[in-house]
């Protein structure tokens, strides 16, 4: 018990220690010109021992500076002396936008307690004035730039900051492009600049030429002073019109340091040029307005080719000059397809650098082609007159086309190339497709049927070979059904007009395979068929059988029927047997 | 890349007025029915002169459609293509790819019709020669070649039948329009799978509404307003 007593004792002036933490905001409502300052205030009976707590961060405001300060109090209270010890931390913000926004509640541990101050919401309004700047930053008197504890104090900033503009040349030609540099002077701590605009005059077309990305300062001495200097900007300007020409006014905000930052606005000083006309004496015929200092060269891809190949030529333009004022050259008419140029740029503001023109080439005869000369000229600065570049003339092999040439391009996919130009023709014929053509189909229709009468000219040789005994056959019924047809017909109607088709068509059968001719009688074509060699036998029965149809062409008594049958079986046997004999014409 | 085209607009502003005039002459052949490939073309570059690339190409198209083997449409539509926007989406291919491609487009319709003829032509012969050749001798030689015939001419046919088809029923189209959005179904409201533009190339593969399934050359697909797109055989014809 005496043990805890005792404890007790000693921790009570813990246990009976005061401490109140309290935060607060200059002003609930700002504009973006004024500064919020949030102060955490502790307040304690005994001595406060933490470690500073670090700036809050929340919307629509850049913290900026902090201070802290600590101050203690004694006063006699009766017969009791009571000291206050107060620790208060200021911070500082920037407003960044209009808006509302809170500031989170802090929590600030002393000894091993945490305490908490509540959340604070703060608004943003448009400032009435000029919102950025900020040379008389609207602060509460007594703790704002009057302050004279404040590191900013508007009484402590010195120095100076301007921007000054040095033409590259203060004469230039018409045309000619001129470089301003744009330089920061200052004796402050600059540590970063913003460009916020440019006011142009007339007289000239301008380009970015170079824009820094950081402040790169260099010393100087400006006027006796010895100043901090860098580029923040170089324009280049093209005039367009002579006499004087003022450069365009740069604006900007310095952000400057003095223990805090502070944004100043800076302008550039005017700055003139003199532009000079261009000469008007021997102005060359095709000058097209160039005004610089270049250097010409031109290449041919190749110098053989063939017919409906293409050949690429390319004029090089480099130096220093107004690349985007003047017109390409242009080859003179010739026999050849040549296209209008194509511009690959490696310019650097559209002013320094090099110019590639393509000219693509399609020659469209065969032989030697004379590429002609092509011709530029420009006004050159550098010596104050006028210059001219005269490209050789090239010969050009062109041969026949072939295949391979079509094919030519694979090779040539890398390099660089232009539209190709159109092409000549008096008349465009409508396209015909071959398959909706008729003689096509005829011709295909003629090969097929060519190849099927062959086939079958083969297959009857074929047979001949194999059986030739039914391929007499086969001839004889051919025969039969050619020059016999009619007999047959009357043999099988059991017609007596039997003999006389029979022997009609015999006799033709054998006029035409052994080329006897008609006019002969039965007696002088079977004498004829002696001589060809026909076996007697065989001539004997085409006499008895041409005999039997004498007979019964004159004969009253008509043949029974089985004996015209047989008599017609005959007729077949002797057609056989001459098939079986071939064509001995 | 920023001068090219300030030259590039430099010179359609000059080549304009002389590039309106041709095309009135060469619209009008085509309006009167007129299908030649050098017709085709030479619209092509008018187009080109006058700054519409997508209208550029599908004439270029439309001139390889009716002879593949036009090397000026065909290098001119290269050439378009590699100053597109979306010249990053056309496949690449090998070298051997490209000779096989290189050898089926010179091979137009009519030079692989007239191809096909002659194979028709010799493999005739050749079986007119197998059947009529000595039977004591071997078959062998004769038989190879027929074979060889026969093979190059179904081959042709094939191509042949290929080629007609696809020039009959191309389904290439060209984004006329300078940004189009390609969408996921044929509907405004859905959502955009990609953005294209003018001159790129596509293949249609459905039409419906107003809308087109269109397939891009990397291979993905999506819905497109027919309005943006002309097709290089035009519907109907």
């Amino acid at each position: 018990m005496k043990r805890y007593l005792l404890l007790t004792v000693m921790l009570l002036p813990i246990i009976l220690m005061a401490i109140s933490v309290t935060a607060s905001v200059n002003k609930n409502r700002l504009s973006l010109a004024d500064r919020l300052e949030y102060s955490l205030a502790i307040k304690s009976d005994s001595s406060i021992s933490i470690s500073e707590p670090s700036p809050p961060s929340f919307k629509l405001f850049s913290f900026v500076n902090m201070r802290s300060s600590s101050r203690s109090s004694t006063t006699l209270n009766g017969f009791k002396l009571e000291t206050q010890h107060l620790r208060s931390y200021i911070y500082y913000y920037i407003p960044q936008k209009e808006g509302i926004t809170t500031i989170p509640a802090q929590e600030i541990k002393i000894g091993n307690k945490v305490y908490s101050t509540p959340a604070i919401t703060v608004t943003v309004v448009a400032s009435a004035s000029n919102p950025s700047s900020q040379s008389s930053p609207a602060i509460a008197p007594g703790f704002g730039f009057d302050d004279p504890d404040l590191p900013w104090s508007a009484s402590r900033i010195t120095g100076s900051t301007m921007i000054r503009a040095y033409p590259e040349r203060q004469k230039v030609y018409k045309g000619q492009p001129a470089v301003v540099s744009y330089y920061l002077y200052t004796d402050q701590m600059v540590r970063s600049f913003n460009l916020e605009g440019e006011k142009d005059f007339p007289g000239y077309g301008k380009a970015d030429y170079e824009s820094p990305t950081m402040l790169k300062y260099e010393t100087v001495n400006q006027g006796g002073q010895r100043l901090q200097r860098a580029l923040i900007k170089r324009i280049m300007l093209l005039p367009n019109e002579t006499g004087e020409l003022q450069a365009p006014l740069v604006q900007g905000r310095a952000r400057i340091y003095e223990f805090g930052y502070l944004n100043q606005k800076v302008n550039s000083v005017s700055a003139w040029l003199e532009v000079l006309p261009l000469p008007k004496d021997n102005v060359p015929k095709n000058f097209s307005g160039a005004v610089g200092s270049f250097e010409l060269s031109d290449n041919l891809s190749t110098e053989s080719i063939s017919l409906g190949e293409a050949i690429t030529y390319s004029l090089r333009i480099a130096g220093q000059g107004n690349f985007n004022q003047f017109a390409h050259p242009q080859f003179p008419e010739s026999s050849a397809q040549i296209s209008s140029p194509m511009a690959i740029d490696r310019l650097n503001a559209g002013v320094e650098g090099s110019r590639t023109l393509y000219y693509t080439i399609i020659p469209t005869e065969k032989g030697s082609f004379t590429l002609p000369s092509v011709s530029f000229s420009w006004f050159d600065t550098d010596r104050g007159v006028y210059q001219s570049y005269t490209s050789q003339q090239r010969e050009i092999q062109v041969k026949s086309a072939t295949v391979a040439s079509y094919f030519s391009s694979l090779l040539e996919s890398g390099k660089p190339q232009s539209i190709r130009p159109m092409l000549f023709r008096h008349n465009y014929p409508t396209y015909h497709n071959c398959l909706k053509q008729v003689w096509y189909w005829l011709v295909i229709a003629i090969i097929l049927a060519g190849t099927i009468f062959s086939a079958y000219l083969v297959w009857l040789k074929n047979k001949k070979h194999r059986d030739p005994e039914q391929y007499n056959q086969m001839m004889a019924d051919r025969a039969l059904r050619k020059y016999l047809e009619e007999a047959s017909e009357a043999a099988k109607s059991l017609s007596q007009e039997f003999y006389t088709l029979a022997q009609n068509g015999l006799m033709n059968y054998l006029s035409e395979k052994y080329g006897i001719s008609l006019r002969f009688s039965s007696p002088e074509k079977i004498a004829e068929l002696q001589q060809k060699k026909i076996p007697d036998a065989l001539i004997t029965d085409l006499t008895s059988f041409l005999e039997l149809c004498e007979r019964q062409r004159f004969s009253p008594e008509k043949r029974d029927a089985a004996s015209l049958m047989q008599d017609y079986h005959q007729l077949r046997r002797i057609v056989l047997a001459f098939s079986k004999k071939g064509n001995t014409k | 890349m920023k001068a090219i085209w300030t030259i590039l607009i430099l010179s359609i502003l000059i080549f304009s007025p002389l590039a309106a005039s041709e095309y009135d002459e060469l619209k009008d052949l085509e309006d009167q029915g007129i299908q030649n490939a050098d017709l085709y073309y030479n619209l092509g570059v008018t187009y080109w002169q006058l700054g519409q690339s997508g209208m550029a190409n599908l004439y270029f198209l439309r001139a390889l459609n009716l002879d593949s083997a036009h090397k000026p449409a065909k290098e001119n539509l290269n050439y378009v293509i590699s100053l597109s926007q979306d010249r990053e989406l056309y496949p690449q291919h090998l070298f051997l790819l490209r000779i096989f491609w290189e050898a089926y487009d010179y091979m137009n319709l009519n030079r692989t019709a007239i191809l096909t003829l002659v194979l028709l032509l010799i493999s005739a012969l050749s079986l007119f020669w197998l059947l009529h050749y000595d039977r004591e001798k071997e078959l062998e030689l004769p038989s190879l070649v027929l074979g060889i015939c026969l093979f190059l001419l179904l081959s042709s046919s094939t191509i042949l039948g290929v080629k007609a088809y696809r020039q009959a029923h191309n389904k290439k189209a060209v984004l006329i329009q300078n940004v189009a959005e390609l969408r996921t179904t044929a509907d405004y409201k859905a959502n955009r799978v990609a953005v294209i533009h003018e001159a790129l190339i596509l293949i249609v593969e459905e039409s419906k509404l107003g809308w087109s399934l269109v397939r891009l050359p990397d291979g993905s697909s999506g819905w497109l307003e027919d309005a943006d797109l002309k097709r290089v055989m035009p519907l109907g014809r």
